[in-house]
């Protein structure tokens, strides 16, 4: 059996891009870049709410086409400590980021997402 | 606030006072589909009530709705707590009609499965912000350091709702509850068997430390 080979789109983007919008039009960009099928890398994490949004926006878009997405934000260091909180309160003061990454990817492209708290790997379909 | 509002809760909390009227607690189970949530709420409402909460199946989502069982008088060593227990479906990023498929479920059924389980996890999330205290079960053989576990846990910090990690599933020869431990040092953690009953009661005496 012959086998076709298969694009894989990953974007770079600024967290710049997403925090000019409001939550709702985030999560909406995207879903619809996960369902072109193009994996998504911020420079910054997202915020618990935005990840719980952006699952519930998800489960309605659901269909035969669009099975969901994989998701890992990965911290700039494993936050347990009150020192790593501050560290994160000054950045985000300063930036207007939270420190890390976060990377979103469609499920039917994207099998798995393994992650330590340090290093995150991406294992394809 | 008016000056009748005033009045009315000044005349409740008066009653309340004279009849020490119990604060009743929403407890919830939170966690990835097939964590235990389920088995873990039946063994609960069976241990204090003699009634379980709904069925539990290999098959993932299983738990389609949220499920609140009023009234559960809970006692451990003498102390008495009221609780609502609220047993959610389990929170997934993805969910394919296909891999219900794979559990012998026929396509109809599997895609109306589907369908309700994404219902279930907005339903579950929505649920967060009504919790008082919460179990987040976890899979003590598998890997605890999911992204829906750092969700979980992240929303329910950012709500300062108690938390009580479970890890589920000791039973099993995989399970590793100080991986879980050192994945989550901020919490506690209790490893447990919600299926055979191990450890329950040291997971209900955290439950009234939590709370009291």
């Amino acid at each position: 059996m012959k086998k076709t080979k298969k694009d894989i789109n990953i974007e770079f983007i600024p967290f710049e891009t997403l925090r000019s919008m409001s939550l709702e039009k985030q999560v909406k960009y995207i879903i619809k870049k996960a369902k072109e099928n193009k994996i998504l890398v911020f420079d910054s994490k997202l915020t618990p709410e935005e990840e719980a949004k952006l699952i519930s926006e998800t489960m309605k878009h659901i269909s035969k086409s669009f099975s969901g997405i994989e998701i890992c934000s990965l911290y700039a260091e494993h936050e347990t400590g009150i020192v790593d909180k501050v560290k994160d309160v000054f950045f985000k003061a300063l930036t207007g980021k939270s420190r890390g990454t976060s990377i979103i990817g469609p499920a039917k492209v994207i099998k798995e997402i393994k992650r330590d708290p340090e290093s995150i790997s991406i294992l394809m379909k | 606030m008016g000056m009748l509002e005033d009045f009315v809760a000044n005349i409740k909390k008066f009653f309340n006072q004279l009849f020490k009227k119990q604060k009743t607690i929403r407890l919830g189970c939170y966690g990835s589909p097939n964590a235990g949530k389920t088995t873990l709420a039946n063994r609960i409402a069976k241990d204090f009530l003699g009634e379980e909460v709904g069925s539990v199946s290999k098959v993932p989502h299983e738990t389609r709705e949220v499920k609140e069982v009023e009234h559960v008088e809970m006692e451990n060593e003498g102390k008495k707590l009221v609780i609502n227990l609220v047993d959610t479906p389990g929170i997934a990023t993805k969910i394919d009609f296909e891999d219900f498929i794979k559990y012998g479920i026929k396509k109809k059924e599997a895609k109306l499965r589907a369908k309700e389980a994404t219902k279930g996890v907005i339903e579950s999330i929505k649920w967060l912000d009504k919790m008082d205290v919460v179990l987040v079960v976890i899979d003590a053989s598998k890997d605890p350091y999911t992204q829906v576990n750092i969700t979980i846990l992240g929303n329910l910090e950012a709500r300062n709702i108690p938390v009580i990690i479970v890890a589920n599933k000791v039973d099993l020869k995989k399970a590793d509850v100080s991986k879980v431990r050192k994945m989550f040092p901020q919490y506690p953690v209790i490893g447990i068997s919600a299926r055979t009953g191990k450890n329950i009661s040291d997971l209900y005496k955290t439950i009234f430390d939590v709370v009291k």
